[in-house]
């Protein structure tokens, strides 16, 4: 039979998910802005947070909400080259293929853009757009000039990445979003949620407000650290569960584990 | 699956490293707690020897009671003498026992306190008495416990305190009538009523012949 720490842990599963997208009111505020930011005509929208803030999955929905109301593209990974990159786009405004052997005339593209203002409006969500060369930014800046194609910039907020925010956004990003972490409420909210949607009722019931301090503690409230947290903690408790039993409390998780799990996760040292 | 047992290993040595500042903070306390009354108890001992020298090379003066805080209590407090039971050494001839009453002449002021005792019936409240007597031998005390003895019908113990009233002072009637009677009731009828002719010869007490009269006819009283 499946221990029940081993769905718990399986719930903890890092990945950009639709159906683990958990309300919060952090999120449900950044969700609403960025909808609202997407209908004002602005060229450009700036998201940016650190990572594990829920950019992604924020971004996911918001690309699943209005894909049925507007023309919406989701670049989930950058593209490799500049090539690959203005072929996607190219896709996007012909609907066409490029054909073999051929490539992408800049020019010609943005020309082609300012022909569709005011005929279509294309929003275009580029993730992990830190991992774009300075160039292809700036070309994405004159492609965005043409009011044609409305682009949102997610952004891993480092101080490297700061800065190229602050270079090439700076003077034409009319809206910047920020995500932060989450707050020990919000956080606790997160993992009940995520235990409930999965019927695991008692499991999140064993988890006490000062776990979740402590938990909140470790992962200073960033949502990717604290599933790799909960992780660890239903590993651990699965495993007493299979081999010692005795060690493990059913009714809460003992402060033991959450420490050891810290441990494992580097974020405290013997 | 991770190794448990290493990671177990690691949680055990980071609870003893997080114990540590704890432990240590508590020892320094401790030594800090342990060196300060190291230093006191010194400081006393030395204080105490300072004292006692100058007392037995100087002899006493106020300047010195005043300095010391050890000694005083013990040296000044007078020694509290045992007080036995005389038992069977009153005789006829000698029924007032008046020895060692010759030898208290001098008498404290009388205190009333023991009215404050009276009115409450703890057992603890007459051991109170007693302790008090022994200190300021007021007769109003030990009458007080022979007639609450003698009530408690604990007749040997009412014997005890009516002879330290009578020893204390002589002219307490009621404390010879309860002497006299405890010794009835104890069974030493003879000896109850040669007290009272004696102390009827002494005082021509009315109280006393009534109590005689009763004892020889082997009435109740």
């Amino acid at each position: 039979m499946k221990s029940r720490y081993e769905t718990a842990k399986n719930v903890f599963v890092d990945s950009v998910d639709l159906q683990d997208y958990i309300e919060l009111d952090s999120s449900v505020r950044a969700y609403e802005q960025l909808e609202h930011s997407i209908n004002k005509p602005l060229k450009m929208i700036l998201l940016f947070g650190r990572p594990g803030t829920g950019k992604s999955i924020l971004l996911n929905r918001l690309q699943n909400k209005l894909k049925h109301q507007r023309e919406i593209h989701y670049f989930d990974t950058p593209a490799m080259n500049e090539k690959e990159f203005f072929h996607k786009i190219f896709k996007i405004l012909t609907k066409k293929s490029l054909p073999q052997n051929t490539e992408v005339n800049f020019s010609a593209l943005v020309n082609y853009c300012k022909d569709l203002r005011g005929k279509r409006e294309i929003v275009i969500i580029l993730d992990e757009a830190q991992m774009y060369s300075v160039e292809l930014m700036e070309k994405i800046r004159l492609l965005s000039d043409s009011r044609t194609v409305k682009f949102i910039v997610s952004l891993h907020k480092t101080e490297d990445e700061d800065l190229v925010a602050k270079e090439h956004f700076q003077s034409r990003i009319w809206e910047v979003i920020e995500l932060k972490n989450a707050t020990l409420n919000d956080q606790m909210a997160y993992i009940h949620k995520k235990l409930l949607k999965h019927n695991l009722f008692e499991l999140a019931n064993s988890i006490k407000e000062k776990d979740m301090r402590l938990i909140h503690k470790f992962t200073k409230g960033n949502f990717r650290e604290c599933n790799k947290m909960m992780f660890t903690i239903f590993e651990i408790c699965e495993y007493y569960d299979k081999n010692e039993p005795g060690k493990i409390n059913y009714d809460k998780i003992p402060k033991r584990v959450i420490e050891m799990a810290a441990l494992k996760l580097g974020y405290i040292h013997v | 699956m991770y190794n448990i047992k290493a990671l177990e290993e690691e949680w055990r040595r980071y609870k003893r490293k997080q114990r540590r500042p704890l432990l240590i903070t508590t020892i320094l306390v401790l030594a800090i707690a342990l060196a300060g009354g190291v230093g006191y108890y010194q400081n006393f001992k030395l204080e105490t020897l300072i004292d006692y020298i100058g007392k037995y090379t100087s002899g006493y003066s106020s300047k010195e009671e005043n300095r010391s805080l050890v000694f005083k209590p013990y040296l000044d407090q007078p020694k509290e003498t045992p007080l036995k039971h005389p038992k069977e050494e009153l005789t006829v001839d000698n029924p007032l026992v008046v020895q060692p009453v010759l030898e208290r002449v001098e008498k404290k002021p009388k205190k009333k306190l023991h009215i404050e005792v009276i009115d409450s019936n703890g057992a603890a409240a007459y051991k109170e008495v007693a302790k008090r007597f022994r200190l300021g031998h007021d007769p109003d005390d030990s009458l007080f416990l022979a007639k609450y003895f003698y009530a408690k019908r604990n007749y040997k113990k009412a014997e005890y305190w009516a002879l330290q009233t009578n020893k204390i002072n002589d002219n307490i009637e009621e404390s010879w009538l309860i002497f006299a009677k405890a010794k009835a009731k104890r069974g030493y009828r003879n000896e109850a009523k040669r007290i009272l002719k004696a102390y009827i010869k002494k005082t021509n007490s009315t109280e006393a012949k009534v109590l005689l009269d009763k004892i020889q006819k082997g009435r109740r009283f």
